[in-house]
């Protein structure tokens, strides 16, 4: 790891349960060995699926809290678990600056939810590389977060790490039900498209996923898990090309396909 | 959506609201020292009162939401595109009916939606209010009804429209 920044890459995480966070695993493996290729961030922006809401809005405190942002049944451990990088004022004003004039609400109440740090936790542990939170408006069209995320774009040069972190597919309903089970073949033909339509560059085809019939609605029956993957492939320059780093459906309907572009 | 859509779903979310008020009158203690009107009147966000009475699952809670976010964009924009948010709401009513209900014959209706809802909470503090006190009604949950009434809210096939000869 080291390095001067031209174009800071930008990824995605699948990221699957929040014991990923304290779990050693395949995928977690995976995105320590990715972190360990790349040069030192000066801060990181992370879209999770995890703070979806009406409006755009971005953490602005320089402490931010951990987010425990599920119900209970996990493990005691995961519920003391603090990551503790600090914010960046900075950073958030510069998201504000590079969106307008979209209003961007500095939100001093959220912090650092389970989609960021389950990630953060292995990629940087010792949580010394400032984070910033962007949140999902969901009011939006999968088409209006594509237009708003190309605007971050100039953070790139400026040494800014951006992360997606959510799910290709996601149907956690589904999962539930059959924890264990083999991939569901709409889930796998639907990660598969993702894979096709990113090496062929289709990006209008992934913006305009709901065009793709019962797969898409199966794989993402609500978009909160899928847009941060549009924030990443918005950032992506004509001429790079994706690394899928980490790959693989757990629960039978959950992807953790994980890329980079520019790593 | 269309503008006659838009215009009955802010009616009927108006109509929610009073329903809401009336499922927490239902579900709270009349006590003159509780001040249960005031406390009615002054609290701003009635659904989220409403779902912690029990008065709402989490999936209708979740439409309700949506719902809302539908109609203010539509009042601040007529032309607003909202059809991404009325497949989402369409996705959380029907799983709350049935985790497993998750594709539709019909393409999803935001009016359709909120009659459903206005139909199950009316009927839940109906059965509230017959109910021995603090004792939360099982659900009202029903897709027939959900089916029924998007049925009744899809536009009509130009066969239906033709005028009579």
């Amino acid at each position: 790891m080291a390095g001067k920044i031209d174009v800071a890459p930008v990824a995605f995480f699948g990221h699957g349960s929040p014991m990923n966070t304290l779990d050693r695993n395949r995928y977690t493996e995976a995105w320590r060995a990715f972190a360990a290729t790349l040069p030192r961030p000066r801060a990181i922006v992370v879209v999770s699926a995890h703070w979806y809401v009406p409006g755009v809005r971005v953490t602005a405190s320089l402490q931010p809290r951990t987010i425990h942002d599920f119900n209970g049944g996990f493990d005691p451990a995961l519920f003391a678990f603090r990551y503790p990088s600090p914010g960046s004022a900075f950073v958030a004003d510069r998201i504000a600056e590079l969106l307008a004039p979209e209003r961007v609400e500095r939100d001093a109440t959220w912090g650092i939810d389970h989609g960021a740090y389950s990630v953060l936790a292995h990629l940087y542990p010792d949580a010394d590389v400032p984070v910033v939170q962007l949140a999902l408006d969901r009011t939006k069209s999968p088409e209006d977060h594509y237009r708003l995320a190309r605007r971050l774009a100039p953070l790139r040069r400026e040494g800014v790490l951006i992360a997606g972190s959510g799910n290709v597919v996601h149907n956690l309903e589904l999962a539930n039900r059959l924890r264990g089970a083999a991939p569901f073949s709409w889930a796998e033909r639907h990660a598969e498209r993702v894979r096709a339509h990113v090496a062929g560059h289709a990006h209008d085809r992934l913006v305009g996923y709901r065009d793709d019939g019962d797969d898409a609605r199966l794989a993402v029956p609500t978009p909160d898990h899928y847009l941060p993957f549009l924030y990443v492939l918005a950032q992506r320059q004509s001429d790079e090309t994706a690394t899928i780093f980490a790959d693989g459906i757990e629960g039978g309907a959950i992807s953790m396909l994980s890329l980079s572009f520019g790593a | 959506m269309t503008a006659h859509d838009a215009a009955v779903l802010a009616r009927e979310l108006a109509r929610l609201e009073e329903i809401y008020a009336d499922g927490i009158r239902a579900f709270l203690p009349e006590n003159s020292l509780f001040e249960r009107e005031r406390i009615i009147a002054e609290v701003s966000n009635k659904r989220e009162i409403a779902f912690v009475c029990g008065l709402l699952n989490e999936g209708e809670n979740e439409a309700a939401l949506i719902l809302e976010l539908i109609a203010r964009a539509r009042e601040r924009d007529p032309a607003a595109p909202v059809e991404h948010m009325v497949e989402e709401m369409a996705y959380y009513l029907r799983t709350s009916i049935d985790p497993a209900w998750q594709l539709a014959a019909r393409p999803p209706s935001a009016t359709a939606a909120v009659a459903y809802l206005r139909a199950v909470l009316e009927a839940r503090v109906s059965r509230l209010r017959g109910a021995p006190p603090s004792r939360v009604p099982a659900f009202v949950r029903d897709r027939r009804l959900l089916e029924r009434i998007e049925e009744c809210e899809a536009p009509a096939s130009p066969a239906a429209n033709a005028p009579n000869t």
